[in-house]
Order: C-alpha cells, then sequence, then structure tokens
C-alpha cells in the first residue's frame, strides 16, 4: 500500500460576492500515489492549484477553500485512514509526528519576539514532555546533525539570514522524525547558494531519516535534482506525471515539453520560445482540456472533451488527447 | 573618450555608502564599492549585473537610473555624467534615453490609472506626440514590438492583467521615449517559468532590430547566459569578475563565480548535486570584512586574502579581482582548464 493515495479530489474556493456564487476550482480531479521513502515532486505555475492541493494533503484548509469531493489516505499502518474524515483531535495526532507541513515562506514563521530556543519550545512542549536541559539537548543535537550551529537557538529570528532561517524552519519540521514532510517552495526567494544548501539539506533529511518528502515548487531545476517522481499540475489538473528522467528526457504532454524546452542554462545559446498565451483563470477555465487555448497541437476533440490522465507506458500517465487516449470511447 | 562617438555607458569607480542607524549603533555600509565598467563600446551590447540578494547590484541600477545620487565615482551615458545633469530639459533629454524596468510590473503602473491612459500620458509628457492621435499610435507601436495589441489592453486596469501580460506592458511603457539603454532589474523573477522565455527574448530582439543595449540585473545565471553578451559578477558591493558570458560563466576564474555557478541546479536530472558546500557566516560580516569579502567562505584563501583588497587583474581579456591571479597570466590559464 503507498503512502499516500489521493483519489478525485476536489477543492475549490467559494466566493459569494454581492450574492453572485463563483466556485475557484483550485484542485480539480486530482489522482495520484505517492510510495514510501521517495521524494515527489509537484511542479507548476504560480497559479495552479499546487499549493492549494497541499493544504488540503496536510488538511491545514479554512474557508472559503473546500473539498468537494474525492479522498486523502494515508497508510497509518492501520489499513489507510481518510485525512479528511478526521477530528482536529485526530489530526493534531498526526501533525508533526506522521507529517510535517512546512508552507510557502515559512522562514518567516518564526516569532520575531522569541529567542529561537523559545520558539521550540513552544512548538515541540505541546508534542512531547521531558525537562527543559533534556529536550534542549536534543534540539542542540539535531540542529548540529544539520550543520546549523548552536547559536541559533540563542538568536532572535531578525538575526539570521532567510537561508538560515529557512533551515531553522526545517529543523524544525523535522525533530519528530516524521514519515512524511510536505515543502512547499522551500528553496523560492533564496539565493544560489543558500537554495543550493537547503536542498542539501533536504537530500540529507531524506537519506537519514528515511521518510517521504512531498516538495513543491515551480523549479523545474530543483525538480532534476532532488525528485524521484514528478508530477506536472497545469490549471487544477495533473497533465503529466512520470519518474523524474522520464519527465525530462521523454515529456509528451505538449505543456510539459515547453516548459522543459525552455529551460535556459549556462553553456546552451539556442533559442528558446516559451508557450503562447497565459495560464488561464481558475475562476473561468476554457472548456475542454485546459491547454487547449495554448497548445499548437490542439485538436477538435481537445475543445470539446477534458482528457482523462491515463497511463501511455507503465508509470508515466499523461493527460493528452495525443496519447494514449484511444481506449477511452 | 573625448574622439568620435562617446561610450554609451561608462561606470567609473562609483561608491555609495549608506548610513544605518543613528546615535552609537551607526553603521557604515558600503553598498557599492568603485565599481566600474563600460557598455556599448563597440556596438548595442546585452550586459548583466549578476550576484545574490545583498550584492548592490540594484542600488547600482538606482543610480544608473538616476535614483539616487553616488557617494563618489561618475556614471557617464554618452560622454555626459548624469550626476551633474541640471535643468529641466537636459534631464528630459536623459530620462529619454535611458529607462527602466523593474521586477513587480504592478508597481510600474498607477493601481487607479488605465494602462492605455497611462501609457498616453508617457508618450505625450516626453513629447513623443503632440496630439491624443498621435499618442495612440506611438504606444500602439510599443505594444506592438513586445507582442501585445491596443485591443488586449484597451480599457484594462493594471490588476486585471496577468503577470506576464503586465510585465510586457511595461517593457512597452519603456520603449516610448526610443532610449539607447534599458536597465532591466530582475525583469523575470516574478514571471511565470511558462513565459519568462518569452520577456528575455524581448530583449535579445530589441538589441538586434532596434540597437538598444540593455543593462540586465539578475541572479538568475541561466537567462543571464542565454540573453547577454557580457557580464559583470558582483560580492557584497563588488564587483569582482567581468567578462564575455562564455568565459565567465563557462570557465570561472574568481572562486566566488565559480561557487556561484556550481550552486545553479541544472535542469537535468542525469546531472545531479554530488559534493556538499559550505554555507556562509552572517552578510554583516562580510560587508565589513576587509580586504576580500570571500576570504571567509573561500576553499582557496591564502594570507594576503584578509590582509589586503584584491587587484583587478587582467586575464585573457576579463577582469578578476582576486590575489589568486596576480601577476600570474599563464597559472591562470592553467586553472581555468581544471
Amino acid at each position: 500500500m503507498p503512502l499516500l493515495r489521493v483519489e478525485n479530489l476536489k477543492a475549490y474556493y467559494l466566493v459569494d460576492l454581492y450574492g453572485i456564487k463563483r466556485a475557484v476550482r483550485a484542485v480539480d480531479g486530482v489522482s495520484l500515489q505517492v510510495e514510501e521513502n521517495t521524494i515527489f515532486g509537484i511542479a507548476g505555475e504560480s497559479g495552479c492549484g499546487k499549493t492549494s492541493l497541499i493544504k488540503v494533503l496536510s488538511a491545514t484548509f479554512a474557508p472559503p477553500l473546500s473539498v468537494q469531493e474525492g479522498k486523502v489516505i494515508y497508510d497509518l499502518g492501520t489499513g489507510g485512514t481518510d485525512i479528511l474524515s478526521l477530528t482536529e483531535e485526530g489530526l493534531r495526532k498526526l501533525r508533526w509526528e506522521f507529517l510535517s507541513y512546512v508552507p510557502q515562506g515559512s522562514m518567516n514563521v518564526l516569532n520575531p519576539v522569541r529567542r529561537v530556543r523559545n520558539t521550540f519550545r513552544d512548538f515541540v512542549g505541546a508534542h512531547r514532555v521531558g525537562t527543559t536541559p533534556q529536550f534542549l539537548a536534543a534540539v542542540t543535537e539535531h540542529l548540529g546533525h544539520l550543520g546549523l550551529p548552536p547559536e541559533v537557538l540563542a538568536s532572535y529570528p531578525h538575526q539570521l539570514s532567510g537561508g538560515m532561517r529557512q533551515r531553522v524552519t526545517l529543523a524544525l519540521a523535522t525533530i519528530f522524525k516524521p514519515r512524511l514532510i510536505l515543502a512547499d517552495e522551500p528553496t523560492t526567494a533564496l539565493d544560489v547558494v543558500v537554495q543550493r544548501g537547503v536542498a542539501q539539506l533536504l537530500k540529507k533529511l531524506h537519506a537519514e531519516q528515511r521518510n517521504t518528502i512531498i516538495l513543491v515548487t515551480h523549479d523545474m531545476a530543483v525538480h532534476a535534482n532532488l525528485a524521484d517522481r514528478l508530477a506536472i499540475m497545469y490549471a487544477g489538473k495533473i497533465v503529466e506525471e512520470a519518474p523524474t528522467a522520464e519527465v525530462f528526457g521523454n515529456p509528451l504532454h505538449p505543456y510539459t515539453s515547453f516548459l522543459i524546452r525552455s529551460l535556459p542554462r549556462i553553456g546552451d545559446k539556442t533559442y528558446k520560445v516559451s508557450a503562447p498565451g497565459s495560464p488561464p483563470s481558475l475562476a473561468n477555465l476554457p472548456g475542454g482540456c485546459r491547454f487547449h487555448p495554448r497548445c499548437p497541437q490542439a485538436m477538435d476533440v481537445c475543445r470539446k472533451e477534458e482528457p482523462g490522465l491515463l497511463d501511455v507506458t507503465p508509470g508515466h500517465h499523461v493527460a493528452c488527447f495525443l496519447h494514449g487516449q484511444a481506449r477511452r470511447g | 573618450m573625448d574622439s568620435g562617438e562617446p561610450t554609451l555607458l561608462s561606470v567609473e569607480q562609483l561608491t555609495k555608502r549608506f548610513i544605518l542607524g543613528g546615535g552609537l549603533s551607526r553603521v557604515r555600509l558600503v553598498a557599492v564599492g568603485k565599481a566600474s565598467f563600460r557598455m556599448g563600446v563597440a556596438g548595442p551590447e546585452i550586459f548583466t549585473l549578476a550576484g545574490e540578494s545583498g550584492s548592490g547590484k540594484t542600488t547600482l541600477a538606482r543610480m544608473v537610473l538616476g535614483f539616487i545620487e553616488p557617494t563618489s565615482g561618475r556614471i557617464l551615458y554618452k560622454g555626459r555624467d548624469v550626476t551633474r545633469i541640471r535643468g529641466r530639459a537636459s534631464r528630459l533629454q536623459f530620462m529619454k534615453g535611458v529607462q527602466g524596468i523593474f521586477q513587480d510590473p504592478f508597481d510600474t503602473f498607477n493601481p487607479l490609472k488605465r494602462i492605455e491612459t497611462y501609457l498616453r500620458e508617457t508618450a505625450l509628457n516626453y513629447s513623443m506626440a503632440a496630439t491624443g492621435r498621435e499618442a495612440e499610435r506611438v504606444v500602439g507601436d510599443a505594444l506592438a514590438a513586445v507582442g501585445l495589441s491596443l485591443d488586449e489592453i484597451k480599457g484594462r486596469y493594471p490588476h486585471e492583467l496577468s503577470g506576464g501580460q503586465a510585465q510586457r506592458a511595461s517593457v512597452a511603457r519603456a520603449l516610448i521615449t526610443h532610449p539607447s539603454l534599458l536597465v532591466a532589474d530582475e525583469p523575470v523573477s516574478m514571471v511565470d517559468a511558462s513565459l519568462r522565455m518569452s520577456i528575455v527574448n524581448l530583449f535579445r530582439k530589441f538589441k538586434d532590430e532596434r540597437g538598444i543595449s540593455v543593462l540586465y540585473i539578475t541572479h538568475d545565471l541561466a537567462t543571464a547566459y542565454y540573453v547577454s553578451d557580457r557580464i559583470a559578477v558582483m560580492l557584497r558591493g563588488t564587483i569582482i569578475e567581468i567578462g564575455s558570458v562564455d568565459q565567465v560563466l563557462r570557465e570561472p576564474l574568481h572562486p566566488y563565480t565559480r561557487l556561484l555557478r556550481d550552486s545553479v541546479p541544472e535542469p537535468d536530472p542525469r546531472s545531479k548535486w554530488t559534493e556538499e558546500i559550505a554555507l556562509g557566516a552572517l552578510e554583516i560580516k562580510e560587508y565589513a570584512q576587509s580586504g576580500c569579502k570571500f576570504a571567509g567562505r573561500c576553499s582557496r584563501e591564502i594570507a594576503v586574502c584578509r590582509a589586503a583588497e584584491p587587484p583587478e587583474v587582467e586575464v585573457g581579456g576579463r577582469m578578476v579581482k582576486c590575489h589568486l591571479y596576480q601577476g600570474a597570466e599563464s597559472a591562470a590559464s592553467r586553472d581555468a582548464g581544471s
């Protein structure tokens, strides 16, 4: 049984503006499986629903975002638990010890008027009891292990650089060795050298704690370096999902291939083109395949029907009428 | 300098010091220290100023645009000292020639004005058009150059455009005055990945078709390589290496450039990072450090690094500011190959 199985998940932002009800379909029929001890990447542009998806997966969403349909099943060793059916108390037991959610911009979660040491105590105290010296020793050891000097504990957040704070938050999130880490843009807004340091830290955590990481970022190069499998999201849907090497080596969905082919790299001056047009608004989606207005290979069927996510080769799923949709009517 | 066509932009020993805090906690921060470079010596070019956050690249750009005054040093635009421009007419002349494009396109426009109105007013204010109808044509031309049409913009407020469209519109705004130099400060860092290249390609097109030079300021070395001819790498206010992008990014000489280049993740699962890197100390310490700012993190530090400021050494057509290359041109080229 996979660690996480998502079945036809639909999560919409329901907005009621002057009596006009609108649904922003941020996550619209997502199904995926994440195996234990892997790094699963989710890539997509801003506004494609990737943050909404990860919020639902970690059960940290609040209105106006609400789940309309679907299941999020975790393997807790008791034969699959739908996290959406748990009570707040049940969720509290899972958080930090089974799953840790590191939200976007998490370097700013540290309380600005408390020393890092106290923030650790606030967060961790709710989960585990022990004497303060014992706990501090454990925290210091964990930080040291992740290459952070013990002085950070005595610092206030403003005394640390952004990269340092990001690493402190990752350390905080992994102190109980959770089986699953959901990290939303952990390397974004950092300098390249620091970004590499954070990526290095994630890799190290993965290797040592043998946990599963769901990594959400728009940066394809970070995915290339970290992810084992990669899902590409476009306008609330997963359009392609495959092993990372497959996505880069043999992208099948036209959107994915635009994304991969337009990546600049040092040593390559050949002319790169971006996909034409711009991503649709999630409140006003085009009919049929959501990429068809921008797709140079669009056919009649693309405007009328929505392609399903199907296996093209084992383990390589694509939602596109150009590939493997023959079986479906 | 005095004979023939003057250099488009020549920055000489430019320094900007900021005073932080007051009273006893006063700190002097050298945001840009003695930066020198020239642009457009032989025809239009795209010149990248690369560096991490806090390297002073934006401060330098703001000085070139005339937004802030340098503490010392000169900026010569077509042979004239930008900091000494007096009078409305010559100020306007300078502003027409040098235009800026900024990170957040939504900051460029007045949120309460329709984009077309804003663009039309720009054309009129810069006397690029005498009548409203003429302004319409000027705006239409600028929009066409960035791949937008007046119909897409008509009647719209900035928030009604997508990020990519808004950035195109702000590039169009900069084109209205027919500038010879565009200063683009992180123009694509807020644009979606699938649209980023479409903005970067505009700069290539402007250079080839309109002879516009671009000072491209970025932290992203991959797009810098793609778009530019030459590059200057900044570290904590100092330019440490200048040369053609091929030289600097494919065979970096300065240890910091090397670290920066090696930290750029390659979008290829077959070449993942293998070795681990050491992360630096707090940045404030590096600003205050005497000698070479990189000494604390450099794996090839020698005794002289912390004692004296490194000299600017000319190695095979590029400038490197590093003690390792002092008076050792042959050793340097051997090094680059390794």
